[in-house]
């Protein structure tokens, strides 16, 4: 909770025997958040989660908007990811206004999905590294995910926040040149990744770090609720692609990466081995992109009341809106159910008892983004 | 299967029927609408038949409509790929229903969280207290539709 200019001091001191600890609110980990921390020496007794200092109340705003002018607070949950986003408000609308859009344009909207899943994997990978002060792995990632950049740039105009996916279709047709800048950047990752992916799969300093260490039990993903490529490093088989298919998932051949263990390692290499069934996704819509149709369809100005229920697999887990429609020209009411906000609280069960310097790979393999924890 | 055993006991205990929700695009889903006095005795009946995955609660306010809040709660049963929304209504002035959050834990950030939006009192619950808003919006019950979000400057 944002407290004003004052500087936090309060909570930090004794109780009892143990000492407590200020986390953060900055710390090179990841974005703006204070974990409150009770220490025994440099063991962990108790972590209390304060997040909350990027709130923008996302939810509120959108009331604001008309359901196409909504996109720019929608993509705005989490910049590195804003496709997933997009496509889940166009998927609600479109659910709500009874259209259905044309075969390319889920293809197509499959392709910046998975774009968007590549490059918030590849920052999510560097961040894990960046936890334990190691920062050549970032730069490597960067580089690759500079390429998917380009494309959408090309395409959209932006490099992040594209506002490409509208209610109705795309925001714009892409181009021959589009095709290409992201044939590049498919082409470049299936170069460098096979080197990249041994390099940081075997780092003896991640490995020794990461291994065994914040184990999430099987049942714990159940008990909270626990979403995305944190459940299915703990042997959860749940994505939304597969289980669900939305946007013609279902004409698609991939793997969905399950690992049993269910410790920060785990997490780390579900991340990890996502990125190449995601570019085999984009491999296969790109050779079976349809030709007929249109690139947008119509969509009301007024959509009838009502309401509709949506999810897509986000690339931090399944992305959920519920929207309320009372036949005016944008929503009544979203509320936004993120996965960082489930993912988080798992947090305060796994930490306890490791020592002080485990709490940053933890937290990294957690792979929380504070825009949509706050929201 | 859970779900049928489900929908028999909703009938038998509350005398409600299930109703198809047909606006849930993700998959096939169903709908009982309960007293709010029942939420805890509706969680159990739930986790005892499979649904052991929770989503997300969704607080809609329809006071400019004439009504109260009507309270969402979104479930999953993992094995059947079924889900259940029990929807409540409550006043809107010194709304209250009891927390879940024993039975379904997953559910205890999602009720703080609406609690510091939409002032829903959670009785039972260990920790209300604020998450996410600043401080100068606490007790505004922001999500509410009475309230309007004032400009940074004129």
């Amino acid at each position: 909770m944002y407290k004003g200019a004052q500087i936090i001091t309060e909570p930090v001191g004794k109780e009892g025997d143990l000492m407590i600890l200020n986390w953060g609110v900055q710390h090179p980990a990841s974005g703006p958040m204070r974990i409150k921390v009770w220490l025994d020496g440099e063991t962990i007794v108790k972590v209390e989660n304060d997040p909350g200092y990027v709130t923008r109340n996302l939810e509120k705003l959108l009331e604001y908007r008309t359901w196409e002018s909504a996109i720019v607070n929608v993509e705005r949950i989490c910049f590195i990811d804003d496709l997933g986003t997009l496509l889940n408000w166009a998927l609600a609308v479109e659910k709500l206004a009874e259209i259905e859009v044309p075969k390319k344009v889920q293809y197509f909207r499959v392709i910046l999905a998975e774009v968007g899943r590549i490059v918030s994997h590849l920052i999510g990978i560097g961040s894990m590294f960046g936890a334990l002060g190691v920062a050549t792995p970032m730069m490597w990632v960067l580089a690759i995910r500079e390429y998917y950049l380009d494309f959408l740039e090309h395409y959209s105009g932006y490099r992040i926040s594209t506002a490409s996916i509208v209610p109705g279709g795309l925001k714009a047709e892409p181009t021959k040149e589009d095709f290409e800048l992201l044939k590049k950047a498919i082409e470049e990752t299936k170069k460098r990744w096979p080197e990249y992916k041994e390099v940081f799969k075997d780092n003896p300093t991640l490995v020794e770090r990461y291994k065994g260490v914040g184990v999430i039990p099987k049942d714990l993903v159940f008990e909270l609720g626990l979403r995305g490529p944190v459940a299915r490093a703990s042997g959860v088989d749940y994505d939304v692609r597969t289980r669900y298919p939305y946007s013609s998932y279902e004409d698609f051949d991939f793997n969905v990466i399950v690992k049993e263990e269910g410790d920060a390692y785990a997490r780390f290499l579900v991340v990890l081995e996502e990125i190449e069934e995601s570019v085999k996704i984009i491999e296969q819509a790109l050779e079976g992109m349809p030709t007929e149709g249109k690139w947008k369809v119509r969509v009301p100005k007024k959509i009838k009341a009502g309401e509709a229920y949506s999810a897509v697999e986000w690339s931090r887990g399944s992305m959920d809106y519920h929207v309320i429609s009372d036949g005016g020209t944008g929503p009544y009411r979203v509320k936004i159910s993120a996965p960082s906000f489930m993912n988080i609280w798992a947090l305060e069960r796994i930490a306890p008892g490791h020592k002080l310097a485990d709490l940053a790979t933890i937290f990294a393999s957690l792979y929380i983004c504070h825009g949509d924890l706050d929201r | 299967m859970g779900f049928e055993r489900l929908k028999k006991l909703m009938k038998t205990y509350f005398g409600v029927e299930a109703q198809e929700y047909p606006q849930n695009a993700v998959t096939k889903t169903y709908l009982f609408q309960i007293q709010p006095v029942h939420i805890r005795e509706v969680a159990k009946l739930l986790k005892e038949n499979g649904f052991n995955f929770f989503h997300t609660l969704s607080p809609v306010d329809y006071s400019p409509k004439g009504r109260g809040l009507e309270l969402n709660y979104f479930f999953e049963s993992i094995e059947e790929k079924i889900w259940v929304v029990i929807r409540t209504e409550l006043p809107l002035d010194n709304p209250e229903i009891d927390s879940i959050h024993d039975i379904y834990p997953a559910a205890e950030a999602c009720e703080r969280e609406e609690w510091e939006k939409f002032g829903i009192n959670f009785k039972g619950h260990p920790r209300l207290k604020p998450l996410l808003l600043d401080d100068t919006l606490q007790g505004k019950w922001v999500q509410r539709k009475a309230y309007v979000p004032e400009p940074h400057r004129d």
